[in-house]
Parts: C-alpha cells; structure tokens; sequence
C-alpha cells in the first residue's frame, strides 16, 4: 500500500490575513489603551513637540553660522592636505569603491529581500530625507528637491506593498538595484542642492549661494560610475575565476588596502634603496623557499627540527648584531616559517607547495612595507603630519584595530592557557590596560612614550597614538576572544588531541575559527566604540574632526569671521560620527542574523 | 578578584621601585641595540614615520635640522596677533615670524617651517621629547622653567622678544584701569591652565586678600567664550593676549568700542616672552639668541628687508651680521649670509612687530619694548 | 610466564612537554626583562639627559593652583591637590551611577512599552546617543549651558531652582551638626526593621495570612528616626568613646602595626598554601602536585614574602595607615558632640553679592552644580543611561517568554507580571553587564580635562605641567583607577554571587 505523505500546513497559512488596521483602531490600540497610557501619550507628545521645536529652532535661528560647515569641508575632511595633491585622496577612494563593487558582486550578487521590509526601508529613507531637508537650513530649490524626491520614496515605498498585494509574498526585489538607485539619487543631490556661502567681500551675514559640493560633485559622480562598473566587472569576473579563489584574493586586497592607501599613497612616497631591497628580497625567497621545502618534508624529522631551531638561534643573534633591519626581518620570517612547517605544511606536496608560496607572499609583502617604512614622503605640509580631519579619525580607527587584532588573539590564548607565567601576564596586561581610561593612555603616549626612545628619536603623533589606541583596545578584544574560547565545547579539544594534532595546528585549525565565529558580533561591538573613541585625540593635540570643529573652526577670523559657531560645528561632527556609526551597528545586526548567532 | 589585586600589587610594587630608584646607574650593556648603523632602525618602528626621524642624539638639533631641511617649531595657533592658523596649516604672527626667521637663518629658507600648535599644558613635554626644535609660543621666562633638577621645568631660554605683563580683562561697566584685588574679590576668573598665570593670580589674589575662584581652560579662546557667556566675571592671561582678543573682538563688531577693560595698568607680573630650547644643546641655543639678538641690531642700525642690500654696510657691525664673509656666522655653525636672508625675507624686530602687532593697537612707543635708546628695554650685545 | 610491563621511558628533554612548557615561559620572561631593562636604561638616559628628576618632595610643596570645585579650593600640597582630585572623580562617579541606573532602567522598560509614542521616543534616545560619541557629548551640553542667563546683580535673592551660566542650583538638605547621632539611631532602627521583617516573614510562612512584613519593618524605621531626631543628643555618650580610641590609636608605635601587618601577610600566605595543599588530599596520601601546583604555590608564598617585605621596609605605608585610623575616629568623636541642632537643614538656592567686589555669584548654601560638573554628568548619564537601557531591555527580553504567558495565564496585570515575575528574574541577567557599564562610567569621568572639571586626570596633568613630575603622577592615576575598578567590581560581584542561581 503507497503511504501517502501527510504535509502538514504552517500554521500561519491557516490563518486568515487580519484585515489592515485603519489609523483610527491604530491609534486605540497603541497610544490610548488604557488610562496611564493616554497620559504616557500626552506627555510623550508634549516632550516630542518641545524638543523638535527646540532643534529646529535652533537650527533655523539667522545667527546660526552654518556656512562655516559648508566651507570648512575640507579642513573637516583631510585637514592640512596639500591642494595639489588631493589627486592621491581621490584615487584612494577610487580604490576602495573599486573593491567595493568586486566584493558586492562575489559575496552579495543576487542578493534579494521581501519588498516588504524593502518598502518599509525605501519609505523610511523618503521620510528622513523629507525631515532632514525640512530642518536642515538649505535653500528654497534644495528644499523643493528634496520634498520631491522623499515624496517619490515614500509613495514608492508603502505603494509597492499595497499593490503587490498577494504576489508580495513570492516576489523579490534585487537589494543592490534599489541601492544603486538610491545612492545615484544621493550623487545627483550634489549636483542640485544649493547652500547659503559667505561673501568674501561682502560684511557679516551677507551671503550667496553655490553648490554644496562645487569642487567634489565631479569625483563623487565618476566614483559612483567607478563603483558599478567594478560590479559588473566583479560578476564576470566571477564566472572566470573559482569563487573561492576570488573571495580570498579580495580578502587579500582588503587588507592591503589599508597600509597602501595610507602609508604609501596618501604620503606620496618616494622609495629608496629600491635595488638593495629587491635584491634581498629576492634573494631570501629563493633561498628560502628551498629551505622550507626541505624542513617542511615530515620525512626530515628531529634533524628537521634541530635545524629549524638553529635558524631561530641565527635570527635572535642578528638582532643583537648590527644589521640591515631587512635583513633580521627576513631570517625571523625565514626561522618562524621553518618552524612552523611540520606543523602546517607536513603532508602532501599540494600542501607543501602552497606553504612555499605563502612564504613568497610573505616575502613580498615585507620588502613592500620596508620600502614604505624607509622612503622618503614627497607631501608634505606644514604641520608635521599629513593626515588630519575625519581621514584622521577613519585612519586611527582601522589602524588601531588592524594592530589590534593579533595582539587581542594572542593576549586570550594566553589568558586561557595552561602555563600559569603566560596566564599571568596575560591577566596583569588585560587588566592594567582595561582599568585604566584611555585618556589617561594617550596622555601617557604623549608624555611618557617618548622619554622611553633617544633623543631625534620620534614617532609622529598619529603612530603613537595608534599605537596605544593598539594597545588598549587589544585588552577588551583579549576579553571578547576569551569569550568565544571559552564557549567552544570540550569535545572538540579532546577530539584534536585523540588525533594526534599539536597544540599550535589544534590552535589554529580548530580553537580559533571557532572562536572567531562566535564573537564577531562583540567584535563589530568592538570597532563601533573604537571609532567613537578615536574622538579623544583632540584633547591630545591631534587634529582629527572634533579638534578642527571645536578649536579652529569657531576660532576663524579670516577669510571669513566665524567666530562663536562652536555648537553648529559640534552639531556638525556630532552627525558625522552618529552617520557611520549607525551604519556600523546596522551591518553589525545583519551579521549576527546572517551567523545565526544565539539561534544554534 | 585575586587577579585584580594581584596588579593592584604589580603597580605598588612599581611605585615603590620608582620612589627609590631614580638615579641608579645601569648596566648599559643593553644600549647598543638601541643605537644602530643603519638609520631605518628607527623608521621601521613608527608606523606612519616617513622618513625624517633617523638622527642619532649626539648630532645635536642644529645637525638634525639642517638634515632635515624644515625648521619644527612649536607655536599656540590661537593667540591673535601671536600665532594664528591658518586654513592650509601655516601660521602667522610674532611668534610665527620669529620661527621664520630662525628657519631663514638656519636653512636659508624663511617658508621652511613646520608648524605645531600646542596647548600650554604639553608645550614643554612636547619639547623636551625633541618633537619640536623651538618652542615660540609666547612662553615667559622663569626661574622654575630654567631649573634643573627636582622642580624645575630645565629647559633654556633665548633673549626676550616681548615684554609683557600679567592683566585682567573685564566689563568697563564694573573695572576701570585702577581696579585691584578688592575689586576683584568673591570673582570667578577664567584662564588657560598650565601656565605661569594660574600662579601669578593666585599669589596675587593671596597677597591683595582677595579670594577669587579660577575656572582653567586648555585653550585661551575657550575662556572668552565662557567670559562672554557670563560664566567668569574676568579672564586673565598676558596683557598682549588680551588687547589682541579685545580689538579683534570689537573690529568683528562682536562688542561695543570699549566695553572691555584692561587693569591694573601696572601688571601684576612680569612676563618676558622668548624662544625656548632644550637645555644641554648649546650650538644651538646660542644660534636661538643671535637670531633674536640679530633682528634687534638690524632694528637698532635701521637695516631693513627693503633696504638691506644698500644699507647691509652702513657699518662694520652691520656688516659682520649681514654683508661680509660672515666669519661669526660660520664660526656658529650657520652660513655666511645666514642673519642676512633672515633680515631680507622675515625683516627686522620692528618690521616684525608692525607687521604683526601694531593692526591689534600694540605699539612700542612707551612700552618696554620700545628700543633702549627710546626709554625700553630692547638691547642687544654688540656683534662683534 | 614473564609479563612485560611497558616501563614508561621518559622522552628526551627536548620533546618533553613539561620542560618545553618551562623553557618557553622562561624565554619569554627573559625576553620581556631585556625589553624592559631596555627601555628602563634609555629612559634613565634621557632623563638625566634632560635634566628631569622624580622624586615625591612635590607632594608637599605648595602647588599654588586654584581648583574651581571640590573639597579644598586652594591646597596647600600637591598631595592634597590630589586628594581634592579624587574626591571630585568619586562625586561625579557615584551620582552618575546613581542616575544613569534610575534613568536607564526607565528607558529600557520604555522600550518595550506597548504605546507606540513611548516606545518612539526611547528608540530615538538610544540610537542617538549611543552612536555619539561621549566627548562630543559633554562639549555639546557645555555649550549648552553657556546659553544659560548670566547673573548680574537684579538676580541677587532667593529662588526655588537657579539656572544660570553659571552653574545650576537646587535646593538640598544638608547634614548639620546633630547629623551623626541621629545616624546612629538610623542604623538602629534599620537593625529593628530588619528583625521585624524577618520575624513576621517568617510567621506569614509558618501560619499564612498577610502578616504585611514589609510595612511593619518600615513603621518601625520610621518610628526610630522620628525619636532619633528629637533625642539624638542622648548619643553624645560616643563622643568620649571616640577620641578615646583615636588617641589609643594615636599612641600605638608603628613598628607594632608594621609587624603586625606583615605578620599577617606571611600569615595569610601560609594559610592559603596550607589550605590548597588540603585540597590536594585523597584518601590514598598527597595527590601528585604538578608543575602549575608548585608554580602557584610559589607564587602565592613569593607575593607574602613581598607583602610582608613591603611593610616592613616601607614605613609610610603602616605610618600612613594609623594617621588614617586616627584620624577617622577623631572626625567621628567631634562630630558627637551632644549639639541639640536638627540633624539636617534644608536650603534653597539664592544668588549672593560676593566679596568686596561685589560679584553676583550662587551662593553655596545650596547645591550648586557648576558647568564643568554638570556637562561632565549630565553627559556620562545619559549616555551611559543608553547602554544601560539595552541592557535591560535584553534582560527583560532573556526572561524566558513562557514565565510571561503563565503569569498572565494565572491573571496577573501587566505591572504585576513585569515586578513580581520578569524584573527579578532579568536583575540576575543584567547586572553583570551593568556593573560593567559602572565600571565605564568611572572610568569616563576622565573627560573632565576637556571641560575644566578637576577631576583627577585634570588636576593631575596641572601638577605635571608645573612640576614636570610626570612618571609619579601617571603611576598615581594607574593606581587610583585600579584601585577604584576593584573595588566596584567587587560590590558588584558580591551581588552577583547572592543572586545566582542555586541549582538543586
């Protein structure tokens, strides 16, 4: 007898739709339910109405100088940079819109949502964009634009919900399409919008209009056309190349990307000793890549060992000896891969010979970033550092995680380790770092720091400070970590030692992916209170957004005289910071949805 | 817990190692990895570096400076008339022109200057640490600031460029130009901290019998600001600051002609402003003070940047200084020509001060920085 | 037949774990005291280099400085600069605490509030301020109150609240002279209250029926006190009691103390060896100790042997300490003086003529909250109230969703449901986090320097910059931050631990 299989419906499907609230039954259900409630309504709109009025009269208020924001953008942005070479800053972006569009097209292609939550995103963004241009000072045709461009998204938003109806629930709508629109919407804004600019000849208060963005709308437009070409190129690219090997190799650009742009484009440098190093360099791959081969053979055995120790013992004494610090770079490099060998590449050829090519990369990448280090910055300003403004604070930001990250791993490992001096220096390190400000810290790297070096001796402020923004946030990522260490279930150690697997290959194969995983979400945790700490620098003299809104900005007397605009600039940095952070804990959220982070 | 007091123990153990041990000599066997042959050693430890930090000690900041070709001086940016910043990062002013000058001597270049604002309070850490040549940041002269040892500051100072005096500002409507400690007692003042006008005003108000409360601020602006909201009733600082505050203020039209008041006409301190420069660094402290001493002369032979090429020889000390083979010049470790680029493309100590001070109504006439043969106290020792 | 037994053959040292485990931890110490002698030499270089010398005659020298606010405006030591300093970082700390919890609290419940208007307006709070960050907060609400009126000298008289430029007013009760008697009868009548509830706690257990224990325990501490304020000088008795035991305290000698107190430091140590070596008992003998054992025991004996190294050799400590005792009970014993005042006053805040010259200032018969205190604490509140909302708001929604379903199931109100069932169980969730959030808040009171609030940070980089004292000042901060997290997290921890959950 044929069974006959019983589906069983969902329960939602049995159901009947609830038939769409009208505002009326809307506003009983959620506002007047109930005595204590309506007076909670009263109150709540008593406090609403006060506070909007209050914002939007201050911010509509004729002495408000908000064309000092307007024509400071650049001094906000990147400071003190050189006018003539602002060609760098550009391509810097460039770069990364570039890899932004490859990345959308290998991780988010095809990428759909239910309108519905589309709609409600889409209708969303229309009412923000129609309460910002109502509150914002802009001009009467800025407002114009604006009222109908939130117009269209708002109609466009909750009417596709409406009239799709039914077929709501099987369609789907490409995310990026929409977002695409939505960000050529934004460039063409720039072109359009016009803001009040202060008269160079003309006396206080008198003004004209321009542009809000005359100088930049022309980049921002070919970067936006940048981006979706690279998109398209990054889907064709995708049938050529294995998937794979594409999203590591983005990966690879990704991190690249940060020492490139700022350490070699944004200070315009001029490499010397170019042939010396290359020279090296290629020597040291060479010769290497023959000793890794060799050690890395498990067939080698104790002498394998024996001879990978010897080479530590050559590369410590070349640090104590006088010697090229390329040179010492590459034999620690060169002892650290030896001994690492039998642990990761001990097995197949295929194996050993992808270790010989991470060894390669390595090489490369070190002889790339000595000639960073020792050549010579063709920008230069006249304020000791070329990077300032909100470039500053993006910079300190990712530097300071970037630097970070394997302290922060290493830090845990140590803190849960079973050799009691590592634990304990761990602990003393995590938690002397965490008890103590960071204020105090930078203070301490401005003050103290440079005692610690000779004379002549001295680091630019913004690598200290990254230094020490370094230290203190591997202290609370060294406690996240050790979260997610602790959360991995004891099996999984046991089984990596019934294998037979060494302490470092249990380690890395198994310990910290897990690990990892499970605390990415404290991790984006991490960067958001990073970036809004990196606003601490202005009390130490760094010229990042905050010190340039409230120490130059309503200080300035010419051209213009926006003397007592401090709290529109305090406004204005306020946004800046709230802006990206938001879109942090946004993108934050969508990671742990997508990990199913506390659903396993 | 027992891990928190286990640090706790770890830091005390350090205080006690640091209340005992200052002056303890070291095996400094330790030392030779530090100093190195090869200048990356340094370069490849700063993240951001570039390549302008690889100087060994004993060369001296003179040799630093000439090696790097730019001129690192330390100014306020914010102190009208003094050092102002501006948009691109360069700044203008007294105190400005001085590093300008110094970098028209030492590189021949008066544009080669870097400048760096910094706040009253990290001014000398911020020297001493060598990330700054010259502090020109309207600084007085102080014997706790020239000590050394225990207390002191210990750094050195050039010749006094401006000499000026400790005032108050406030409301015309309540002060006058007599007014003193009883005026001023059951006040709130705001100042900038760090700063030798914290102990001037409070041994003042101690002295006079007043008793005043003190609201100190990182940057002078901030304290006008909180002055014009009506958080302080005064603010005190360097009378300059305050004129130069106060007829910037009234030429924007932010207040009426006279509604702010500077006393005591007699200031209540002494405060001789100068270059400062680390101590123990002689070569180039000496080049400091006849940099300064050098605009003086010029001043005093009536040698300026339009005319000195005419007037270069008008006499033998003009010409040691500015026209001849320089031989005191080189024998300084400058070039030749060094004081006459300075004279030629910063100008001369009244040229300077014009140029800078008089738009604010400071002149010399009168004051202690009128030249000595007119009553002040602007001297220089001869050039020979 | 012979049986082999596999003797265990001991691999060679270079492949034995427990030696590798050594010498690796060993190379790293010695690898990190290279670095350190290092940088140690290179400094002391420097510094002599520079002329600088550390040294602690500062902290008796006058700083000459004026601090705005605080216990002590015009210190006659940098020692007690510092002090004022502290005590400034504590004010500021303990009442953002306290604040930043009440307000909190009502936002995350806000936030889960049914009524849409409600539930808007904490959303907005919390995605506003936490994406701010803090600084540019507290320089937001300083320039805020710099919009505040001025006073001048129309404004000289009383009033119920004072806002003005410069600072904020509010009437305060305030302890005066009967104060600490009538505190005695306070901490009585909290003992009887407590005995009270627990006795009818106890009955409504065994015989049922409201017995209302709650509100007999509060008649009963009321009643106390209302006698403690007209009969406090009855207490003056521990007036005599107190100085008593300041001048014993006085007349100790203090190498009695320093003994004692490294006795007790050897003693503690050998204690805890003594114990962990009990713990490693079985019925068959002594366990086995491992290397981590004897590390542990080593250590713990090392860090006794130091303590006790430290009292001894360093007097200042044990000398330091009986100051303080005998200092306490002398401020204890003038304060039973037998005065018949009431115990508090009540004070509303005026604006006064000050001085001879004459100026309109607030007068500090009342509270006064100057501009630096108020951006530094309305600042490090709400935002710290904003992290505190969502974590109460996670706690709440932690609450498993079946104990709300029962509670309204068995026909509790909404209100009842949320205070006898879901509030207690979330307190044990949240309050981990929230002492965390406490311990951020202490720490962010730091920001001070950057609204010329004298905090510690602000009147210790003032101290430094006159007295080029650097190093013993950072040491100092670092020892009082930690000092402070320690001791809050150990408040918090004691919490903790009473509200775990006791499995069966």
């Amino acid at each position: 007898m044929a069974e006959k299989k019983i589906i069983l419906p969902e329960i939602e499907e049995l159901a009947p739709e609830p038939p769409p609230k009208g505002p009326v039954v809307w506003m009983k259900d959620n506002l007047f339910y109930s005595v204590s409630s309506t007076i909670l309504t009263l109150l709540g709109l008593l406090i609403a109405v006060l506070f909007i009025r209050g914002m939007v009269g201050f911010i509509l208020a004729d002495e408000r100088k908000w064309e000092a924001i307007t024509t400071n953008m650049r001094l906000l942005m990147v400071q003190a940079y050189p006018q003539e070479a602002s060609w760098r800053l550009w391509l810097a972006l460039g770069i990364i819109f570039v890899l932004l569009g490859l990345s959308l097209a290998f991780w988010h292609a095809g990428g759909k949502a239910e309108p519905r939550k589309v709609g409600r995103a889409v209708a969303a963004a229309g009412g923000f964009v129609v309460f910002v241009v109502l509150v914002a000072p802009f001009e009467t045709n800025a407002r114009v634009f604006g009222l109908i461009i939130g117009g269209v998204l708002i109609v466009a938003g909750l009417g596709a919900v409406r009239l799709l109806g039914e077929r709501a629930k099987e369609a789907t709508v490409p995310v990026l399409l929409i977002a695409a629109i939505l960000a050529g919407v934004a460039v063409a804004a720039l072109w359009l919008i016009q803001v009040p600019v202060p008269d160079p000849e003309g006396g206080v208060g008198e003004s004209q209009l321009a542009g809000i963005a005359t100088t930049t709308s022309g980049p921002w437009t070919i970067l936006y056309l940048v981006t979706i070409a690279s998109y398209f190129l990054g889907l064709f690219l995708r049938r050529v190349i294995p998937e794979r090997a594409g999203r590591l190799a983005l990966v690879v650009l990704w991190t690249m990307a940060f020492p490139i742009i700022v350490l070699h484009l944004a200070r315009g440098v001029e490499f010397q000793n170019v042939g010396q190093y290359l020279t090296i360099g290629v020597a040291f791959a060479a010769v290497g890549s023959l000793i890794i081969w060799f050690l890395a053979d498990p067939a080698r055995g104790e002498l394998g060992r024996g001879l990978a120790g010897l080479l530590l013992v050559i590369a410590i004494a070349s640090w104590v000896v006088s010697a090229l610090i390329l040179i010492r770079l590459m034999l620690l490099l060169l002892a650290l891969f030896a001994l690492g060998g039998p642990t990761f590449a001990g097995g197949e050829r295929a194996t050993r010979i992808r270790y010989v090519g991470v060894w390669v990369g390595a090489v490369v990448i070190t002889v790339y970033m000595m000639l960073l280090a020792t050549g010579v910055s063709l920008v230069q300003t006249s304020n000791e550092t070329v990077f300032g403004g909100f470039f500053l604070t993006w910079i300190l930001a990712i530097g300071g995680i970037a630097l970070s990250f394997p302290m922060g791993v290493v830090l845990a490992l140590g803190r849960t380790s079973t050799m009691p001096i590592f634990r304990l220096l761990s602990t003393i390190y995590i938690e002397l770092v965490r008890g103590v400000p960071l204020i105090t810290w930078l203070l301490v790297s401005i003050v103290v720091f440079p005692i610690l070096f000779p004379l002549g001796v001295n680091f630019v402020a913004p690598a200290k400070v990254t230094l020490f923004i370094a230290f203190f946030s591997a202290a609370y990522l060294a406690e996240n970590v050790r979260g997610g260490l602790q959360a991995i279930s004891k099996g999984q150690t046991e089984a990596a030692n019934a294998l037979g697997m060494t302490t470092l290959q249990r380690t890395v194969f198994i310990t910290l992916p897990q690990a990892l995983r499970a605390v990415i979400p404290a991790l984006v945790g991490q960067v958001i209170a990073i970036f809004k700490d990196t606003s601490l620098v202005a009390i130490v003299g760094l010229f990042d957004i905050l010190k340039i809104g409230r120490d130059i900005i309503p200080t300035q007397t010419q051209p213009y005289n926006f003397l007592g605009s401090l709290r529109e600039s305090l406004l204005a940095v306020a946004v800046f910071y709230w802006i990206f952070t938001f879109i942090f804990s946004r993108i934050s959220l969508q990671l742990e949805e997508r990990l199913g982070v506390g659903k396993r | 817990m027992i891990k928190r007091l286990a640090v706790l123990l770890a830091v005390l153990a350090m205080v006690a190692a640091a209340c005992g041990g200052s002056s303890e000599s070291e095996d400094t066997t330790s030392t030779t990895a530090a100093t190195t042959d090869d200048t990356t050693a340094t370069t490849a430890a700063s993240d951001d570096g570039g390549g302008d930090a690889g100087q060994a000690a004993e060369g001296g900041t003179l040799a630093a400076v000439q090696q790097r070709g730019t001129l690192k001086c330390g100014v306020s940016g914010s102190l009208p008339g003094f050092s102002e910043t501006q948009p691109d990062g360069t700044a203008i002013g007294f105190d400005a022109d001085y590093c300008r000058a110094i970098a028209a001597a030492v590189l021949g270049d008066a544009n080669a200057v870097e400048f760096r604002p910094l706040t009253a309070a990290e001014r000398f850490d911020v020297l001493k640490a060598g990330e700054i040549d010259v502090l020109v940041r309207n600084t007085t002269y102080t014997q706790s600031r020239d000590a050394s040892g225990e207390g002191g500051v210990n750094i050195d100072f050039a010749p006094t460029t401006y000499y000026d005096g400790q005032q108050l500002m406030g409301l015309s409507s309540r002060f006058s130009a007599d007014s003193g400690p009883a005026d001023v007692d059951g006040a709130i003042l705001c100042t900038n901290a760090g700063t030798t006008t914290e102990k001037n005003i409070t041994e003042w108000a101690k002295i006079g019998g007043a008793t005043i409360g003190l609201e100190t601020v990182e940057q002078f602006p901030e304290a006008l600001e909180k002055f014009i909201a009506g958080q302080c009733d005064l603010v005190t600082t360097d009378g300059s600051g305050l004129v130069a505050n106060k007829v910037t203020k009234e030429r924007e039209g932010e207040i009426q002609p006279g509604e702010w008041v500077v006393f005591p006409t007699a200031p209540i301190s002494k405060e001789p402003l100068g270059p400062a420069f680390r101590q123990n660094d002689s070569e180039w402290g000496d080049i400091i003070t006849w940099v300064v001493y050098a605009t003086i002369i010029a001043d005093e032979k009536g040698v300026t940047s339009a005319n000195i090429d005419e007037q270069k020889d008008v006499d033998p000390e003009a010409t040691r200084l500015f026209g001849g083979e320089g031989e005191v010049q080189t024998a300084m470790g400058l070039n030749a020509d060094a004081f006459y680029q300075m004279v030629k493309q910063v100008g001369n100590y009244d040229e300077i001060f014009a140029r800078n001070l008089n738009p604010l109504d400071i002149f010399r006439e009168g004051t202690l920085n009128a030249p000595f043969n007119e009553g002040g106290m602007i001297y220089a020792p001869p050039a020979r | 037949m012979a049986v082999t037994v596999a003797t265990h053959e001991r691999p060679p040292f270079w492949r034995n774990a427990t030696v590798l485990k050594w010498a690796a931890q060993l190379v790293l110490v010695a690898f990190l005291a290279i670095v350190i002698l290092t940088l140690r030499a290179q400094a002391a270089t420097n510094i002599e280099d520079r002329g600088i010398t550390f040294g602690t005659k500062w902290l008796d020298d006058p700083p000459l400085i004026s601090i705005r606010e605080g216990i002590d405006l015009q210190p006659d030591s940098g020692a007690r600069a510092l002090y004022a300093g502290i005590v400034n970082t504590l004010r500021v700390s303990i009442s953002g605490i306290l604040a930043a919890t009440i307000l909190g609290t009502i936002i995350g419940v806000a936030r889960l509030s049914h009524n849409w208007i409600v539930n808007k307006i904490a959303t907005v709070y919390i995605e506003t301020i936490r994406n701010i960050p803090l600084l540019v907060q507290i320089l937001f609400w300083l320039a805020v109150i710099q919009i505040f009126p001025a006073l001048d000298e129309d404004s000289v008289g009383e009033s119920l609240f004072l806002v003005t430029a410069k600072g904020v007013s509010i009437p305060w009760l305030f302890p005066a002279g009967g104060f600490y008697q009538w505190l005695v009868f306070l901490i009585i009548g909290a003992v009887v209250a407590g005995f009270v509830y627990f006795r009818l706690s106890r009955l409504k257990e065994e015989r049922g029926g409201e017995t209302y224990a709650f509100w007999w325990s509060v008649v009963a501490f009321v009643a106390i006190a209302v006698i403690g304020w007209f009969i406090h000088p009855v207490m003056a008795f521990w007036g005599p009691i107190f100085d008593g035991i300041s001048s014993f305290f006085g007349a100790i000698p203090r190498v009695l103390v320093q003994i004692l107190l490294a006795a007790v430091a050897v003693l503690a140590g050998t204690l805890w060896i003594r114990r962990f070596l009990e713990s490693m008992r079985t019925p068959a003998g002594l366990a086995k100790l491992t290397d981590d054992d004897w590390f542990r025991m080593i250590f713990v004996g090392l860090m006794a042997l130091i303590g006790a190294a430290l009292f001894v050799f360093l007097p200042g400590i044990s000398q330091t300490i009986l100051n303080m005792v005998e200092a306490f009970f002398n401020f204890l014993g003038a304060k039973f003086s037998g005065e018949s005042v009431a115990p508090l006053t009540y004070t509303t805040p005026a604006v006064e003529l000050r001085g001879t010259g004459g100026f309109a200032q607030l007068s500090d018969q009342a509270l006064v909250i100057t501009p630096g205190f108020f951006a530094l604490w309305v600042g490090v509140t709400l935002y710290t109230a904003a992290f505190i909302a969502e974590i109460v708001r996670g706690g709440i929604l932690a609450v498993n969703k079946g104990q709300s379903e029962a509670g309204l199931a068995v026909g509790l109100t909404r209100a009842q449901l949320l205070r006898f069932v879901v509030l207690p169980q979330a307190f044990r969730i949240v309050l981990p986090p929230i002492g965390n959030q406490y311990l951020n808040l202490f720490k962010n009171t730091s920001l001070g320097i950057a609204v010329a609030f004298p905090d510690i940070v602000q009147v210790g980089q003032t101290i430094y910059n006159q007295t080029g004292q650097t190093f013993p000042v950072v040491i100092l901060w670092m020892a009082f931050f930690l000092t402070g997290s320690l001791v809050l997290s150990s408040i918090v921890n004691y919490f903790n631990r009473r509200l775990k959950l006791v499995e069966r």
